[in-house]
């Protein structure tokens, strides 16, 4: 019984739970103002500016094109543990996803064609906003 | 007995990998049917990326990563002196065409589906 308590305490002790949030700032963005087929490329950079990257500074390309602006939110939540006193084997557990993600496409005229903007919480995926082409 | 008991130290020993992100996560099944691209963003979320293709239509891609494998450390009084693993990313996603009409026309997946395993260069493992 001793020996089943110290275990879980040692197991306990290299436990690791942690949440990164990254650019949450994309929940704020205010997409209402947006008109399909008249809102232009460079309003829509002006008030809303440039998505930022996720991850490293060369993700930004990714985001920004002559067709396209995509906001992305991401939430990681890890779990680690970490047992042993000299060799430690890991177990690592991780998921990833996008919490908010704002999508707006433009026409060859640089006038919105479609705004999406999509919310995960959980694993649901709930539906924002959808203007435009396809509505 | 004793064999299977070997086997499982040696898998414990080796620690558990698994990461997920993004379409990998949650891996849900791709809309059939003459959907529109309203209603599979409702299923799938956001697409990675949109573009028209070149004879009308619009394609749609969803793309994550899986990563699966095992990994140890050797370390002392705090300092980490080795850390050897050997882990396999894939990426998983799914394609989805559509028609003029705005309506699915073709969809497959898109990556190595499951990650292949093979011994990574020394520093690379995570």
């Amino acid at each position: 019984m001793r020996a089943a308590w110290l275990l879980a305490v040692a197991l306990c002790a290299g436990c690791s739970f942690s949440r990164v949030r990254t650019n949450p700032e994309v929940a704020e963005l205010e997409t209402g103002w947006i008109v399909p087929g008249q809102t232009t490329f460079r309003e829509v950079a002006e008030r809303l500016g440039m998505p930022p990257p996720v991850g490293r500074a060369d993700d930004a390309p990714a985001y920004v094109s002559a067709e396209a602006l995509h906001w992305l939110s991401t939430d990681t939540k890890t779990f680690e543990l970490k047992v042993g006193y000299i060799v430690s084997p890991i177990f690592r557990w991780s998921r990833t996803v996008a919490a908010d993600d704002v999508l707006i496409r433009f026409d060859e005229a640089g006038r919105v064609r479609q705004v999406s903007r999509t919310r995960r919480r959980g694993g649901a995926v709930e539906v924002l906003d959808f203007r435009g082409e396809g509505a | 007995m004793r064999a299977a008991l070997l086997a499982l130290a040696l898998a414990a020993g080796a620690g558990c990998i698994s990461e997920r992100m993004g379409y990998a996560v949650a891996e849900e099944a791709a809309p059939t049917g003459p959907v529109t691209l309203r209603e599979a963003v409702a299923a799938l979320g956001n697409p990675t990326s949109v573009r028209d293709l070149p004879g009308g239509g619009t394609e749609a891609v969803w793309a994550g990563t899986a990563t699966e494998g095992g990994a140890f450390a050797v370390s002392f009084w705090g300092i980490q002196f080795v850390r050897l693993g050997r882990t396999a990313t894939a990426v998983r996603g799914r394609r989805l065409l559509f028609g003029a009409d705005g309506r699915l026309s073709g969809s497959w997946p898109v990556g190595e589906g499951e990650p292949k395993w093979g011994v990574l260069p020394f520093g690379s493992a995570r």
